[in-house]
């Protein structure tokens, strides 16, 4: 399925930008607006589907190797993780949200203290996660 | 009213993954019970004149209940990750048995049998 | 790190072992079965320290967070926690230490770093299903146990996983779903999700709406019966339990059906009214599923031709007698209810790990094919014999206690026709387990070579079969400690 229609690799060249602007907007904003890491991290995987529905899947390898999206999953996992310990040493039961991170006037963006964090791992986890998703099940060779 | 909607909804997933001999087709019914379930949810949490849960300044006004939407945030991933894994299988089925009638299917398996 | 606690530090060595695994694989590393022994021994002893905590200290609650329990998600550390623990945790151990030579090989070397991913995922949501004190991280838990499952039966590609692992990934879904939905209905009559104040509140609630809180019970019962495999919902097992590698076998039939009963009891008698289950007819419904499942499960076993479906079978009638003594809802009966989860859970992992050893070695899958088997691995038979004899209940084995428990539970709760199925069954069981043993050791040809077989074998397949020999010969002979521990479990529930 290689075929480089003019009008839509224009437009794709063209809306790619705002798309992953959007969704890492979708991101930061957990606690002001409805969104969040899940929401936002599927509009980034989305555009970046989008780019290998446009230009094939060779391109999709060459920016989002296999090796790289197991890395990221797993590290995403294990941030979250870690900012979960995180509470330990202050004494407090696991996932706490403590003090050290900003908490200041609600409806800034820079209140809710660990919350961004959090669903900032979460959002690129699942970007990562859709894009191999495509890969798999609508890869050209599977293996 | 919602709710009444929301159970209707998912007695029609039921019966469609119940069935439709297509494996695809399950998958489909399999969605709109969880979608169903979802709207259930979210309904729960519904209070009449409620504003957005969102805190701008003052915290008295009467706010709709965020925690069922909250959960079901959660409710939808795992609905995506359970259908992506179905198709994925799906897949396999097709290169095994070479179609995904799900009578067929059985035809191919009692002929294995004998 | 000293202030943390020992429960929650096994859910995060798990996770975190989980997570890296698939690192690990990327970078070539090979010694993932070493990886996942040492971890799971971790996981066992500082399970013990749960126990020993619980016994010293009493219940204990873990706020997730800070968050008080109406807002947040708590975990339980109670004495039925600690013991389901255990024993998940346990076996995990011995089946790991189990994983050597041949039966590693079953599945393929680029496979296995997966494999254990997926296993430690499997690992950690099942502990945390059974310690949660919360509705909803209960349905997440069990959807992750569900799609791991699912995944470890169908690591290998072929006709038959591939057709097991569908049946029983729509099966289970509808399951979730159904789970899911009476969560909400909860949530909507009470306000809360944390299943202590739930409990308590619908206690006061279920007179006002019974008809939504019968709804909630009935999807409830539905949801978690059909993840249990209980009698007519039990169509995914025995495809599930045949195609799946041997491990995998034994962790779905020693483990992952064990924890959704413990999840039942859990439900039905802290969050749902006992009285409301007994005063619609749920309960008469359910005590005839389980009879049924008794019977019909032995009856279908019978007619079996391939061993290990003859053994999920067996696993179904045995998952019915857990039920009737569940859902007879007297002492004994849940005793020998509980008793019996961890009986069955020992005595069916040994049925299948044995039965795994003679597969892969001999290569024989028919029940025609073990003719004379026992002369060339004799440990190996005696230790099947040993189980299935437990199996049927012969005294002194811990079959026999926890049968007679639930005997007793008939009684009392003046049902006497449940102890004609069950003493009707145990013959149906020796029916199918005694001409495998007989033909092992007596049939055959009598001059089929002997080689050492711990040699071929080696010890660290050999000591953990013994291992789980040694606990059903010692909770047969010395029942009154296990008895007395679930004693006390069972008065707190009721």
């Amino acid at each position: 399925m290689k075929f480089r229609d003019t009008i839509v690799s224009i437009i794709t060249r063209f809306m790619l930008p705002f798309i992953t602007l959007f969704g890492l907007y979708l991101i930061v904003h957990v606690h002001i607006s409805p969104g969040g890491g899940f929401s936002g991290g599927t509009v980034v995987g989305a555009g970046f589907v989008l780019l290998s529905l446009t230009y094939g899947i060779s391109m999709q390898e060459r920016k989002f190797s296999h090796r790289t999206s197991t890395l990221i999953e797993s590290g995403g996992a294990l941030v979250y993780i870690f900012f979960g310990i995180v509470a330990f040493f202050y004494g407090q039961p696991f996932l706490s949200n403590l003090p050290i991170f900003p908490a200041g006037d609600p409806g800034r963006l820079f209140s809710g203290g660990f919350i961004a964090f959090l669903n900032i791992a979460i959002g690129v986890k699942v970007a990562s996660t859709i894009v191999a998703l495509f890969d798999s099940l609508g890869g050209e060779d599977l293996h | 009213m919602y709710y009444f909607a929301s159970i209707v909804l998912f007695l029609i997933g039921f019966y469609i993954l119940l069935t439709h001999p297509n494996l695809i087709k399950k998958v489909i019914g399999l969605n709109v019970m969880d979608s169903a379930i979802f709207f259930f949810f979210v309904a729960v949490g519904f209070v009449a004149d409620g504003g957005s849960p969102i805190v701008e300044g003052s915290q008295d006004a009467l706010t709709v209940n965020p925690v069922p939407s909250g959960l079901m945030l959660t409710g939808i991933v795992v609905s995506v990750s359970v259908t992506a894994f179905a198709l994925a299988i799906i897949i396999k089925v097709y290169q095994h048995y070479g179609t995904i009638n799900v009578e067929e299917i059985y035809v191919v398996r009692s002929e294995r049998e004998c | 790190m000293l202030g943390v606690h020992p429960g929650i530090l096994i859910m995060l060595v798990l996770l975190i072992s989980a997570f890296i695994s698939p690192v690990l694989d990327q970078f070539k590393f090979k010694k993932f079965s070493f990886l996942a022994t040492f971890v799971s021994g971790i996981v066992f002893v500082l399970s013990v320290l749960v126990i020993f905590r619980v016994n010293s200290i009493g219940v204990e609650y873990y706020n997730f967070g800070g968050w008080t329990p109406d807002k947040g998600i708590e975990f339980v550390f109670s004495e039925l926690e600690a013991l389901i623990l255990l024993l998940v945790s346990g076996m995990f151990f011995i089946i790991y230490l189990y994983n050597q030579k041949k039966i590693r090989e079953e599945i393929s070397e680029h496979l296995r770093g997966w494999y254990f991913t997926l296993a430690f995922m499997l690992q950690a949501s099942l502990i945390g299903l059974i310690l949660t004190n919360d509705l909803f991280n209960m349905f997440v838990f069990i959807e992750i146990s569900a799609l791991t499952t699912v995944a470890i039966i169908s690591i290998n590609e072929n006709k038959d996983t591939v057709f097991a692992s569908i049946k029983y990934l729509f099966l289970t879904a509808v399951g979730s779903s159904s789970v899911l939905f009476s969560t909400g209905l909860i949530y909507l009559l009470t306000g809360y999700l944390n299943m202590e104040l739930a409990g308590m509140e619908l206690m006061e609630v279920a007179g006002m709406y019974p008809a939504a809180t019968s709804m909630a019970m009935l999807f409830m019962f539905f949801g978690l019966a059909m993840k249990s495999a209980l009698f007519p919902l039990h169509i995914w097992l025995p495809d599930a339990y045949y195609s799946a590698p041997t491990i995998s076998t034994a962790i779905m039939a020693g483990l992952v059906g064990k924890a959704y009963i413990v999840v039942f009891i859990k439900v039905f008698y802290r969050v749902l009214p006992l009285s409301f289950f007994e005063q619609t007819n749920m309960s008469e419904i359910a005590i005839v599923m389980a009879g049924m499942a008794i019977i019909i499960g032995s009856l279908f076993a019978i007619s079996q031709t391939k061993i290990k479906r003859m053994l999920a079978y067996s696993s179904v009638a045995q998952i019915g007698y857990i039920f009737l003594g569940i859902t007879l809802a007297t002492e004994s009966s849940i005793t020998g209810g509980f008793l019996h989860i961890v009986n069955h859970s020992i005595i069916k992992t040994l049925l299948f790990l044995t039965v795994g050893v003679i597969i892969i070695y001999t290569g024989a899958e028919n029940i025609v094919d073990f003719k004379g088997i026992g002369k060339k691995y004799p440990l190996t038979m005696g230790l099947f014999a040993l189980s299935a004899l437990a199996m049927i209940g012969i005294p002194p084995l811990n079959g026999f206690i926890s049968k007679w428990t639930i005997a007793i539970g008939t009684i009392e709760a003046e049902k006497p026709l449940y102890l004609i199925i069950i003493i009707l069954s145990s013959l149906l069981n020796a029916v199918y387990y005694l001409p495998i043993i007989i033909q092992a050791f007596f049939g055959g040809d009598d001059d089929l070579e002997y080689d050492w077989e711990f040699k071929r074998l080696g010890f660290k397949i050999i000591l953990p079969m013994l291992t789980l020999g040694v606990l059903i010969l010692i909770i047969g002979i010395f029942p009154a400690k296990p008895i007395n521990y679930i004693n006390r479990i069972v008065s707190i529930l009721i």
